[in-house]
């Protein structure tokens, strides 16, 4: 079972101290009031408890919540293939 | 031209979280210099004088970086020195500025990520590091959380670094450029990188075989340097104008600056210069030699640095100097470098309020060739100030003098 959406939430109530009420899948990041700075430090939250790197022009705060889980799970997907192959 | 008054007192240092309570050790000459073996290295265990502080506890009004250790105590002597001046600063205050001084800003956020990239091969590093680790973030969260609009600007001048900015500030104020400034400094730079950097500079202390606590003696002659200390100290400077619109009782008046550079050597200070910067201070304030009661000495108790302070008070005071009181109070609260000015200057104004004066800490073997009052150990208590002088010297040469001088009517002297 697929542990991305539920770990990704919990990152982002904790790093961005957010409601977790709040975070739903169509929720802008930008409408919860998340900054240019904070949305950085989030990405670099998310690449230490992934695993994974981000390619630099990643932009997680003009997107939905359920957009930042699909990216973690697109990228973990690519992460396990490299190092299955 | 504007006077300006001091009418908010800050401070975090090694002896105490408040102005109350460090003034009151610097009285007891009760030292906060210890053994810190959590910060060891090869040539053995240094000497701090470590603020007991928990940065953590600052929490922002306003969501900003994560804040280095020099920021949070920035933010905590400003909250106290706001509290004590009783003013509104903004939000939007265009008139007001911030006025901060930090020999070496964020040391121990760049330490952390120097260690984590060259020790650890860890590169990713915190998006916010150059943020927190900046010279100027203290002055930048301290705009940030009292919406300060007006000029928020950082001076890097070593040991005199916040003397300067509150001397600049009294500039900005007396040419009507703002009404109304928070200013000091702050420094935390006790790191395992920078400790190590200035035991190979040979200015620190030898540690008192008998007593730790005692290894700083300025102008004694067993005196072996300082200890380096953390810290910051705030002051709330307006113009008497604005203090008195709204019926503020000011500590003392600002009443002079004195800047000067040596340009003789980046590290061995000069009796000229330091004197000039005494006389230029003085003459600043209209304050004849024979007012001054009490010099607030840099006094970092090195051999060649007390000798030339000692030297450069009586060019600048001829013979006037012998009746002056004069300490250094590094003994207790170490030497903050950045914020040292700032928290010196804050224990003169409280002398100059109090007419106590603070006595040097471990003066209990003098040193012949330094004859000038030092008020050894113990504090002296009903003295009348009419005004009084701290001195600020810096590496690269920075001779920064402050004047206070009372004020009427005076403000209730505040007991630690």
């Amino acid at each position: 079972m697929n542990d991305t959406a539920e770990r990704v939430c919990a990152l982002m109530a904790k790093e961005l101290q957010l409601d977790p009420s709040l975070l739903r899948p169509e929720v802008k990041l930008q409408d919860l009031g998340v900054d240019s700075l904070s949305a950085l430090e989030f990405v670099f939250a998310l690449e230490k408890e992934f695993r994974i790197t981000f390619d630099r022009d990643v932009d997680l705060r003009g997107g939905e919540v359920q957009h930042v889980i699909d990216v973690v799970d697109v990228e973990r997907s690519r992460m396990a293939h490299a190092t299955a192959g | 031209m504007n006077r300006v008054v001091v009418t908010g007192l800050g401070a975090v240092t090694a002896v105490g979280h408040s102005p109350e309570q460090t003034f009151a050790a610097c009285l007891a000459a009760r030292s906060g210099v210890r053994r810190a073996p959590e910060l060891a290295f090869s040539p053995g265990i240094p000497l701090v004088a470590s603020a007991n502080f928990d940065a953590a506890s600052i929490v922002l009004m306003r969501r900003s970086a994560p804040l280095d250790r020099a920021t949070a105590m920035a933010v905590a002597s400003v909250r106290q020195a706001v509290a004590d001046a009783g003013t509104n600063l903004g939000p939007g205050s265009p008139r007001t500025g911030i006025y901060w001084g930090t020999g070496m800003g964020g040391a121990g956020t760049l330490e952390d990520a120097y260690r984590a990239v060259f020790r650890d091969d860890d590169w990713h590093l915190k998006p916010t590091s150059i943020v927190t680790g900046m010279n100027n973030a203290p002055a930048a969260v301290i705009s940030l959380e009292y919406g300060v609009t007006g000029p928020a600007l950082t001076y890097s001048i070593a040991c005199a670094s916040s003397a300067v900015a509150i001397g600049e500030a009294m500039r900005a104020i007396r040419n009507d450029v703002i009404d109304c400034a928070i200013v000091g400094g702050s420094e935390a730079l006790l790191t395992k990188g920078i400790l190590c950097a200035w035991t190979a500079l040979r200015t620190l202390a030898k540690e008192d075989p008998e007593d730790p606590a005692r290894s700083c003696k300025p102008f004694s002659g067993e005196r072996s340097g300082f200890v380096l200390g953390e810290g910051a100290a705030a002051l709330v400077l307006e113009s008497a104008a604005r203090a008195e619109h709204r019926g503020a009782a000011g500590y003392a008046e600002l009443a002079g600056f004195g800047l000067t550079s040596d340009a003789t050597h980046i590290s061995d200070p000069s009796p000229g210069g330091q004197a000039r910067a005494m006389r230029a201070a003085l003459e600043d304030a209209a304050v004849d030699v024979e007012d001054v009661g009490y010099i607030s000495a840099h006094g970092t108790a090195t051999p060649v640095g007390d000798r030339v302070e000692t030297a450069s008070i009586k060019q600048a005071f001829e013979a006037h100097a012998s009746k002056i009181a004069v300490s250094s109070t590094k003994a207790v609260h170490g030497h903050v470098m950045g914020a040292t000015g700032a928290i010196e200057f804050m224990i003169a104004l409280l002398a100059l309020q109090s007419g106590s004066l603070p006595p040097t800490a471990h003066l209990t073997s003098a040193d012949p060739n330094l004859d000038l009052d030092f008020v050894p150990v113990h504090a002296r208590h009903g003295v009348e100030l009419t005004a009084v002088v701290s001195n600020s010297f810096g590496f690269g040469g920075t001779n920064a003098v402050l004047v206070a001088r009372q004020t009427t009517p005076r403000r209730q002297a505040r007991h630690g």
